[in-house]
């Protein structure tokens, strides 16, 4: 601190917590004040120290050589407040005192008591909830109170989750509770598997936990081995073919998007390669208590193995491979993403999505199964226990259904007569057209999906009765959902998006035109929409 | 009409001079100099930075110059990587170079970072001394930052049963 002072400011504080703020235009000013005020005067600071109450303050304003003196009840910690005054003072250039009361006992003159409050917040934002809610709020009061605070609950609300209210609870509150639905979801085992020729032995890194028993897998029963002859009557293998298959005991973990989860995520980490040179891992989901094979050589499994790349599934009793990734080895991490909304399985490698590998398959109870065929093969298999190197929030936030669209049940068969649902149909498509792209997309599908072929054929046919040209496009999706042959391929990709978006226009146009005519006719009379 | 350089006046007295692109980093510099059209002449006056920190924040700035947005940039670059990890890590050499210093360094830096409202800067130094936090104890914690314990045993039992609670619902 200086004596000359021209035209600054100066926060200052005494023993009392009383702190003054000056701006003025010299030291003498100050001290002339001070004497008018009758107030003990400046110290070697150059400082006026004024309480702004007390039988000392009643000097009228009009004395003082100030122009303005303002006591204030701000927290001077709060350095906003006191810049905004020292902003519009600024451009006013006022000489004047402002006179502050300190609301709060004195500080010690610790680092961490300069910091206001929202940038302690700030700070305690950048914090892994965990230590956020365990730590933070036991370091003292002042931390506690904005550990606890609802606008950094808030923020951190929307920037993890998304969510935009929070119902009736506090913001902490129904963080925590989200939260608590991920860690439940996502079980926090991290487990490393080796497989020794004869069997498949898992590390667990936390055995102490007491739901390890439930989370992980079958335990040692469920890591069977394959011996001989197989499952299906398939021909013997030798014994280096024997494969150990890990599986999860649990239904697959779902992470939490919007108020349902829709897709389930695991990653594996080849650890170790196996001695013997047909080491294949295979990485996939398969239905509860599968034993026999490397994901997607039987039955209802699917599975991508590191040999090949290929990702194989066996729909009937006929395989069906394809070449899909990369191949994998030692080092890399292979991601496996069950998405029950789609009813598509996809895969990522190193934290790369590399596409929809199944679509249209039964995603019901199948369970993360990991095959392992050398001895010394070792991977390490995350359920979300530790970091995921993809990131599933940004896939649960691209992928998200984000609304529903009731479907008419797919038991109603479609006749001529009952133009109603057809009705209904064009009535929901209608719905869609304000809506994003995807929505639409996603809802015809599942809408289409219950239909066959000749099913289709037939709203076809009644609906070129209706207006011919609107419907093409109608058709070619209605075949196209359930890949008929020769038309395009099954992926709901962007072609169908395509197609769906202008199928949407003609639909509308559809319904706004033929409307009369639609309300009109005959059949069965229809519940109403929903 | 606008100068290409301005002159500030820090709390111990020192003016300094700064180019316009870099002070205009600061929204309260700014905002002061939108205020004054016509008045480039005076110093700005910044009480609440010292000449030492004022450097420091004009060596982040021309570091940083070029930057559109520094904040999105740190997102973008961490883009795969896992969700947590985006928010706490500093992925530049040059930051983590400027963040290795004293913790009253550090507390100064962010407090004139907050009052001339330098976002990216503030950010970082967030991040900072919240990677400092992570893995501590409470008591760890106390005692690097000097605070000290005035929560009373009440409220630690109340904290106690609280936690109690949760832990068994989840």
């Amino acid at each position: 601190m200086e004596q000359r002072r021209t035209w600054n400011w100066a926060l200052h504080k005494d023993k009392e917590g009383i702190v003054a703020v000056t701006y003025t235009s010299s030291i003498e000013t100050l001290v002339s004040a001070a004497a008018e005020m009758n107030l003990p005067p400046p110290s070697a600071q150059g400082v006026c120290f004024a309480p702004p109450t007390g039988p000392k303050m009643k000097v009228p304003l009009s004395v003082l050589p100030f122009n303005l003196l303002c006591p204030l009840k701000a927290d001077l910690r709060d350095l906003r407040v006191v810049r905004k005054l020292v902003q519009s003072l600024y451009t006013h250039k006022f000489p004047c005192c402002i006179l502050f009361q300190h609301t709060k006992k004195r500080h010690t003159e610790e680092e961490h008591q300069k910091l206001p409050d929202e940038t302690i917040q700030c700070i305690l934002g950048h914090l892994d909830v965990e230590q956020l809610v365990r730590i933070a709020e036991v370091v003292c009061k002042r931390w506690r109170s904005n550990a606890l605070d609802e606008s950094l609950w808030r923020r951190l609300s929307e920037r993890d989750y998304g969510m935009q209210s929070q119902g009736e609870q506090s913001w902490r509150s129904a963080y925590i509770e989200r939260r608590t639905r991920w860690k439940c979801a996502v079980n926090p085992q991290l487990t490393t598997a080796l497989f020794c020729g004869r069997q498949v032995i898992s590390l667990s890194s936390d055995s102490n936990q007491q739901d390890t028993t439930t989370a992980i897998f079958h335990g040692m029963d469920g890591c069977r081995r394959q011996k001989g002859s197989s499952y299906f009557g398939r021909e013997k293998r030798n014994a280096r073919n024997q494969v150990g298959v890990i599986q999860r005991k649990e239904d697959t973990m779902l992470l939490p998007v919007g108020d349902t989860p829709f897709f389930s995520y695991f990653e594996v980490e080849i650890m170790e390669i196996g001695k013997d040179k047909s080491n294949v891992v295979g990485v996939g989901v398969a239905p509860r208590g599968y034993a026999s094979g490397q994901p997607g050589w039987h039955y209802g499994s699917f599975g991508y193995h590191s040999d090949d790349g290929r990702a194989f599934y066996k729909p009937g009793f006929r395989d069906q491979s394809t070449s899909y990734g990369p191949t994998f080895s030692k080092g890399d991490v292979v991601g496996c993403i069950t998405d029950y909304h789609r009813k598509e399985i996809s895969y990522t490698h190193n934290g790369k999505w590399l596409g929809i590998a199944f679509d249209n398959c039964p995603t019901v109870d199948l369970v993360p199964t990991i095959g392992m065929m050398s001895e010394g093969e070792k991977v390490d298999i995350n359920f979300g226990g530790k970091p995921f190197q993809f990131d599933v929030m940004q896939y649960s936030r691209e992928h998200a259904p984000r609304s529903e669209v009731t479907i008419p049940p797919p038991e109603i068969l479609y006749t001529p007569q009952k133009r109603g649902m057809c009705r209904r149909l064009v009535a929901g498509l209608r719905k869609m057209v304000s809506r994003r792209h995807y929505d639409a997309e996603w809802a015809l599908y599942k809408a289409f999906s219950y239909h066959d072929p000749e099913m289709g054929a037939l709203i076809y046919r009644d609906l070129i009765r209706l207006k011919s040209r609107y419907v093409n496009v109608l058709l070619l999706l209605v075949v196209n959902v359930k890949g008929s042959p020769g038309v395009v391929p099954q992926d709901p990709s962007r072609k169908l998006l395509r197609r769906t978006e202008r199928m949407i226009v003609a639909v509308d146009g559809l319904l706004n035109m033929d409307g009369h005519e639609l309300n009109s006719s005959p059949g069965k009379p229809d519940t109403a929409w929903n | 009409m606008a100068s290409e350089s301005i002159s500030v006046t820090t709390s111990d007295d020192q003016t300094i001079q700064l180019s316009r692109k870099h002070a205009q980093m600061s929204q309260t510099i700014n905002s002061m100099l939108e205020d004054s059209v016509g008045a480039d002449q005076e110093a700005i006056p910044l009480p609440n930075v010292s000449s030492e920190v004022l450097k420091k924040v004009i060596d982040w700035c021309t570091h940083h110059e070029n930057d559109p947005a520094p904040v999105e940039k740190v997102k973008k670059l961490n883009k795969k990587r896992e969700y947590k990890a985006k928010n706490s890590t500093i992925s530049d050499e040059w930051d983590k170079n400027f963040v290795n210093a004293e913790l009253r360094v550090i507390v100064d830096i962010l407090l004139a970072a907050n009052y001339l409202d330098v976002k990216g800067l503030f950010e970082l130094m967030c991040k900072h001394i919240a990677n400092e936090l992570k893995g501590k104890t409470p008591d760890q914690i106390r005692e690097r930052f000097g605070i000290q314990d005035d929560l009373t045993e009440e409220d630690k039992a109340a904290m106690r049963k609280a936690w109690g609670a949760t832990k068994n619902d989840s």
